[in-house]
């Protein structure tokens, strides 16, 4: 049985804690209520994130500089249709970007002329959905940066090194119990980060 | 229905045994895990292979003053330079510019500890605010007691007054004076006792020459403690 902390059964319709990062959750909920401080705020945290994929994907700094700015501005503006309660912001800015990035790209495809790459390059990033490892990665990252110490390591070891309880243990030093609670909090973070995969705004 | 425990279905991400599969085939909260488990280890895998991934970049401070050029001409006009009270959710505006936080591997991030860097300096941006094109890069050396805090702007604008450094609590509103920044440099020994933990936010005010101590609420620029 899956420790559920003392319930036997996890329903699936049952809610569970999105995060337990409450002021991520509380900048979202102000972000969509247009509170002016939420937009600087959301900047701060999410914009190494949003202009890291944009360069990854456009190559150029111009360009990431444009996508990166254009994804905030689209964010603030179109706040109104954003649901904290259906989708973490960090997952709803990405959906933003990789619309965003892929305009940037099929239009510089149509720049080019080669008309017959248009549907293909501008259907890319949507038909990647959960597959699309760069932008987990990416968001992955995000998130270890914010981890505090030991559930940084324990995240790393666990998740994407793909250690045992005993092995993360063993690196660590740390007890069993310990671990495993921060393995189980670290994967409802991961869960909450990546977001369901739907990358529509 | 019994679910598998964690680690049964981390064990599981490659190849989960039969009955793993068809809990997980009737189970959406599992199969979320372990789809989240899977994008995750392929994101490890990734990392290996492009251990330049592991960090990311903070977009130049013209982007966020494009932003806000941008907006000024919407009905939703953000206000800032905002306006330090004890009303306002700071806490919010401490979370971080990450910079390039994360090394170059996995294991490099898995180790490092938040008291890893002791003498080492670690810095973060400085971002304009309000129409103000001030930006710059904090850095911070060594850990407290002890640390010294460093800046280097650019584009201070030229205004009356003088230009003051503040460390910012977001959660209470308190504020420390560190001292006057004259020109484009400064660097400021941190008084001992103070929690950088609490005082995560630096904050470059101009303060007029009329005598009160207090913060001007003219922010010019902000950024977190690194």
């Amino acid at each position: 049985m899956r420790d559920t902390g003392g319930h036997p059964v996890r329903h699936a319709g049952q809610p569970r804690p999105v995060t337990e990062d409450d002021s991520e959750r509380r900048l979202a909920s102000a972000f969509a209520g247009g509170e002016t401080w939420a937009l600087e705020a959301c900047y701060l945290r999410w914009s190494p994130l949003v202009f890291t994929l944009a360069l990854r994907r456009l190559g150029e700094d111009a360009d990431a500089q444009d996508v990166t700015q254009e994804v905030f501005l689209k964010a603030w503006r179109g706040r109104a249709g954003y649901d904290p309660d259906q989708r973490p912001l960090p997952a709803w800015l990405v959906g933003i970007a990789r619309h965003t990035i892929a305009d940037r790209m099929s239009s510089r495809t149509r720049d080019h002329r080669l008309h017959e790459r248009i549907t293909a390059v501008h259907e890319e990033p949507r038909d990647s959905g959960p597959a699309d490892t760069v932008t987990d990665t990416l968001v992955v990252v995000d998130l270890l940066t914010r981890l505090e110490q030991p559930r940084r390591e324990i995240v790393a070891l666990a998740f994407l090194e793909g250690l045992t309880h005993a092995e993360v243990c063993a690196r660590t030093g740390l007890p069993l119990g310990t671990v495993k609670s921060h393995i189980r909090r670290g994967l409802t973070q991961l869960r909450h980060h990546l977001g369901a995969g739907d990358d529509t705004p | 229905m019994t679910h598998p425990d964690l680690e049964t279905l981390m064990a599981g991400v490659d190849h989960a045994p039969d009955e793993v599969l068809r809990h997980v085939a009737e189970c959406p909260a599992c199969r979320e895990d372990l789809a989240t488990l899977r994008r995750t280890r392929a994101a490890g895998d990734l990392l290996r292979r492009e251990p330049g991934l592991s960090s990311l970049s903070a977009p130049p401070p013209e982007v966020w003053g494009a932003i806000q050029r941008e907006l000024a001409g919407d009905d939703t006009v953000v206000p800032m330079p905002a306006r330090p009270t004890r009303r306002r959710p700071w806490a919010w505006v401490a979370a971080a510019v990450v910079g390039a936080v994360l090394g170059s591997a996995i294991t490099w991030a898995a180790t490092q500890g938040s008291d890893s860097a002791h003498r080492a300096t670690t810095s973060s941006a400085l971002v304009p605010l309000g129409r103000n094109r001030t930006s710059g890069t904090i850095s911070l050396t060594g850990s407290q007691p002890g640390a010294q805090l460093s800046l280097d702007v650019s584009e201070l604008d030229p205004g009356p007054g003088f230009v003051e450094v503040w460390l910012l609590d977001a959660r209470t509103g308190g504020m420390v004076s560190l001292g006057v920044l004259d020109g484009d440099h400064g660097s400021w020994a941190l008084p001992p006792g103070l929690d950088l933990s609490a005082y995560d936010q630096v904050d470059v005010s101009r303060e007029p020459y009329d005598g009160n101590p207090a913060h001007s609420q003219d922010s010019l620029a902000r950024g977190r403690v690194p």
